[in-house]
């Protein structure tokens, strides 16, 4: 076997800060060797970002490597000086970041920057080290690089601008490159893309590579090794198709089975109990201890050892495998309903109903003469009905109006056309205009868990001023009420006390649910609730919307960026690019032929977490085009890798329609049932 | 169901804990603490003024132009009158003076500065323009200008410096307000059908104060050097009241027999503007580590 590049050996990092030490890596220990991608995966605060930074010696000041060594090409970097690190920065060890707007410089054309990494170590004469940029960027699929070369960070999309990090990052030819989820902030057809350029790049370069992200989909794909992180330890490692095989240690296990799968139906969830360990007060014995559904006296008493389980797989657990692990889950079922299939569509009783909605932004313009410019599109024509307890999911890229859509339909923004249903009244208008009535039975539940609560209020006045506002019975009864909206989401009602700066983002999208039931709706807008939350909470959250909807026969509108989450919570889904709906029907309607290329296309790009899955490779070239000029006819033809011609161009496009599952494409419906199934 | 329903909202004990929670952080910003420690002196020194002082601020005496000494720790000026007296009750006239005005563009600023950025559009247009024009004289101007109008005086003096700082401080409480009105909490409340009044009051406004307390604390050391400046013209409170700048001014011809006239107002002054700036840097390390 090869020598490894990178060694690490009993890592252990401590960040001082005026409280306490946190803890961030404790005694971790791994191996990367050349030619292989080697995955470090974990839920926020694992430390896995921290792991990156101290191998790159570039901890934040107050972080300390206390412990261990790490041996890059046999050297231990633990004593080397910045000034000897920057020698081995570029030229033996790139990275590439999370966020490439951040990670370029704005004021330097993105070429130079490029070339900056092979001049400042004198590997190239400037010319030559243009020459090479231009080379690299052709390997990282940029067409026109001559002129790209030339253009700065902001002239170039999100998936441009990680090409460009990528290919920096490629420069000095570096043994060992580090790349920290480099792919997270892109759409997944962008994502999709760069994945294979990193799968292309392990192929014909001998680098070694840490690959480190919180999405297991992603690592299923391109790694061939992995490492768990819990705690800033590393409990289970090993070969990526063992591991999807058979997972030993309770964390891992438990972290797949929370994963929606693309593959699968409606129904409830495995979540993980509790949150992740407080760094600076960590439990004695096993760090999962406090989690740990399997767990017995001796995980308080001992720290397990990450040990061999079957040849080289390893796992940090006493007991591993489980027995009797398996059966939990049967269990667990047989508590909880199972949804069973979409409620049947009913002819009247609609609860929603929007007809030919568009919304444009910036229509207004100046009242200087000449200086109107034309409209943003962002949503151009939707029609959609929601009946009651039934959840639609509206899934798209970023840009494709889906949030504008949710917007305007509970009165945020006001629509410029089209008429808005709301149980058989118009509510076509703004907050400001709407009933009170209409204003307590449509609620919506936010993004961002961290400004969804006044932080100057505590969680029972968040819940209780609408109860207040709307409730219908007397005051001494709201606190009840309260305690009891509280026990609803699952938190304990003692938590009315608290700021919302003393819970976890999960308990924050607790509380916003709990403010958004607080009314008894009977349609809940939900806002990507679960996109900036860790996969074993977001499965937490998604169980509790479904228990929620079985008991009250609320309606969602669940709007997400997540193909498996749309899937999972969804009776009827509609597929959005640039504004239209371009495809809607069943959840198993949009998950099996016929599709719309778009939806295709989307298909096959969403990271599985099964590395055996074959699937047709469809990929998109180009950007989405933008929305104050969309294409006419189709909006998707400039992408299309199905376009016909000319017909593709031109309005109307037919509408191909079958019992509640509508394909807006050229296409004949039987020429597209001919499409092989994207995930079979 | 559960035996005792738990408090929605904290305590009035938990409220007061919470803003000593601030003043105690303080303690560890070496400079923030020295400026409470200045304030907290000036305000014994106002609230004790009454039994600290050996004679009243307008007894005359035949004690002209007397130097520091035991009895007369400030000296005298020309009718006799104690220096340490009027400068200890002064105090109280600049407190009293400089705590309405700044309370006052508060009131006008918060008020400016929140509704144009909450409502945008052309409202925002129209204040902010507004703002403009009365920030485009220095306030000292303004102010003399308004006084030349009204005519000289207690009250006048609080309404012109108010009007002074009123967009100053509404421009810091835009800036503020626009970081928090598109939060979702904000957008929850107008879901819900909360009034703007509602939203502004309850939503935004607490969110604003840590910021609009720092700037209310630089005001505040404004406030007490302009009362002074305007007392020294001739425009603020009128003799014989005891005002630290009406003091200096009056010293001025006597400069070269009796510095001690100048020298201990003018060193009132300077404490107190330098310890409300102290402290209002203090208070911005304070509360922005809490952001």
């Amino acid at each position: 076997m090869t020598e490894p590049v990178l060694r690490i050996e009993d890592l252990e990092v401590i960040y001082r800060t005026d409280r306490a030490d946190v803890r961030a890596i404790n005694k971790v220990s791994m191996e990367v060797a050349p030619g292989e991608v080697r995955g470090v995966v974990g839920e926020s605060g694992c430390g896995k970002s921290t792991l990156a930074f101290a191998i790159m010696k570039y901890l934040d000041r107050n972080g300390e490597i206390t412990n261990g060594r790490i041996l890059f090409n046999g050297e231990d970097l633990k004593d080397k000086s910045n000034s000897e690190m920057e020698d081995i920065w570029g030229k033996h060890m790139g990275m590439i970041y999370q966020d490439p707007t951040a990670s370029l410089n704005p004021s330097i054309p993105v070429g130079e920057q490029i070339t900056e990494v092979a001049t400042a170590h004198g590997l190239a004469s400037r010319k030559e080290a243009m020459e090479e940029t231009v080379d690299l960027l052709e390997r990282v699929h940029i067409r026109d690089p001559e002129g790209i070369i030339n253009r700065y960070s902001h002239e170039l999309s999100g998936g441009m601008r990680q090409r460009i990090g990528i290919a920096a990052g490629l420069m000095g030819k570096p043994e060992l490159l580090i790349l920290d989820e480099p792919t997270t902030n892109l759409d997944v057809t962008t994502e999709a893309r760069i994945l294979d350029i990193i799968e292309e790049l392990k192929d014909e370069l001998n680098s070694a590579f840490l690959y480190i992200t919180h999405d297991l989909g992603v690592i299923a794909r391109i790694g061939d090794g992995i490492e768990v992180m819990y705690a800033g330890q590393i409990v289970e490692a090993s070969e990526i198709a063992k591991l999807f095989e058979e997972q030993f240690h309770p964390y891992t296990k438990l972290l797949m089975r929370s994963l929606p799968d693309p593959e699968g139906k409606k129904g409830s969830l495995e979540d993980i109990p509790g949150s992740m360990v407080d760094l600076t007060d960590l439990p004695d014995g096993c760090k999962f201890n406090t989690r740990c559904p399997f767990r017995k006296d001796q995980c308080f008493e001992a720290e397990p050892p990450l040990e061999a389980k079957e040849g080289k797989h390893r796992a940090k657990c006493f007991f591993a495998p489980i027995e009797g692990a398996e059966e939990t889950e049967s269990e667990e079922d047989e508590g909880r309903h199972l949804w069973e299939g979409p409620p049947k569509l009913q002819e009247d009783g609609a609860i929603l109903e929007v007809r030919g909605l568009k919304k444009y932004f910036g229509s207004g313009g100046s009242w200087l003469p000449g200086s109107n410019e034309p409209p943003v599109r962002a949503v151009d024509g939707v029609d959609l009905t929601l009946e009651r307890g039934e959840t639609v999911g509206v899934v798209g890229e970023s840009g494709c109006g889906k949030t504008t859509l949710a917007r305007t339909i509970i009165g945020l923004t006001e629509a410029t056309e089209g008429a808005i249903n709301f149980t058989g009244k118009d509510v076509t208008t703004g907050v400001s205009r709407r009933s009170k009535e209409t204003l307590k039975r449509i609620q919506i539940v936010f993004q961002d868990p961290r400004s969804t609560l006044n932080p100057k209020r505590t969680v029972g006045q968040a819940i209780a001023r609408p109860l207040i506002m709307h409730g219908d019975f007397p005051r001494n009864e709201i606190p009840q009420t309260t305690a009891d909206l509280l026990s609803a989401v699952g938190l304990d009602p003692k938590l009315a006390e608290r700021y919302p700066n003393q819970l976890s983002g999960g308990q924050k999208q607790r509380v916003a649910t709990a403010r958004a039931f607080a009314t008894n709706p009977a349609l809940v807008l939900h806002d990507e609730p679960t996109s900036s939350l860790d996969v074993s909470v977001q499965a937490t959250i998604l169980n509790l919307l479904l228990d929620l909807q079985e008991d009250s026969e609320t309606s969602y509108l669940f709007i997400s960026h997540d193909l498996s989450v749309v899937r999972h919570i969804s009776d009827y889904i509609a597929v959005m690019y640039l504004g239209n709906v371009v495809e809607f029907g069943t959840a198993e309607d949009i998950f099996s032929p016929p599709y719309h290329p778009y939806t295709e296309a989307l298909l096959s790009a969403i990271p599985v977490p099964d590395p055996g899955l074959q699937r047709k490779r469809i990929r998109l070239t180009g950007s989405v085009p933008s929305a104050v000029n969309p294409p006419n006819g189709c909006v998707f033809h400039t992408r299309c890798p199905r376009k016909v011609g000319g017909e593709c161009e031109r309005e109307p496009i037919p509408e191909r329609e079958s019992e509640n599952h509508l394909i807006k494409c050229v296409i004949p419906k039987e020429e597209l049932k001919k499409a092989e199934p994207v995930l079979s | 169901m559960a035996e005792s329903s738990p408090d929605l909202a904290p305590s009035l004990w938990e409220r007061v804990k919470n803003g000593f929670s601030y003043l105690s952080r303080l303690r560890r910003k070496p400079l923030g603490f020295a400026g409470l420690i200045i304030i907290v002196f000036w305000i014994l020194i106002s609230i004790l003024a009454p039994y600290i002082t050996p004679y009243g601020p307008t007894d005359f005496s035949t004690d002209k132009f007397v130097g520091p000494s035991l009895k007369h720790p400030f000296g005298t000026d020309r009718w006799g009158r104690d220096v340490f007296t009027r400068v200890v009750v002064g105090s109280r006239t600049a407190f009293s003076l400089a705590l309405s005005a700044t309370f006052l563009g508060l009131i006008g600023g918060t008020a400016l500065g929140l509704s144009s950025a909450y409502f945008g559009g052309w409202v925002e247009e129209l204040l902010g323009r507004f703002m403009d024009v009365l920030m485009s004289f220095p306030a000292l101007l303004i102010a003399m200008f308004v006084l030349g109008v009204l005519g000289p005086g207690t009250i006048n003096v609080i309404i012109v410096i108010g009007i002074a700082h009123a967009p100053r401080i509404g421009r810091v409480a835009r800036s503020a307000t626009l970081q928090v009105k598109n939060q979702e909490f904000v957008e929850a409340a107008r879901v819900r059908g909360e009034s703007d009044l509602y939203i502004m009051g309850a939503e935004i406004l607490p969110n604003i104060l840590d910021t609009l307390g720092v700037e209310a604390a630089i005001r505040f050391a404004y406030s007490i050097f302009l009362s002074a400046s305007l007392g020294f013209l001739g425009l603020g409170v009128q003799p014989p009241s005891p005002d630290w700048g009406l003091m200096i001014s009056e010293s001025r011809s006597y400069l070269q027999v009796a510095p001690w006239l100048a020298i201990f107002p003018a060193l009132a002054i300077a404490s107190m503007v330098l310890g409300a700036n102290f402290f209002a840097e203090g208070l911005e390390e304070v509360t922005g580590g809490e952001r």
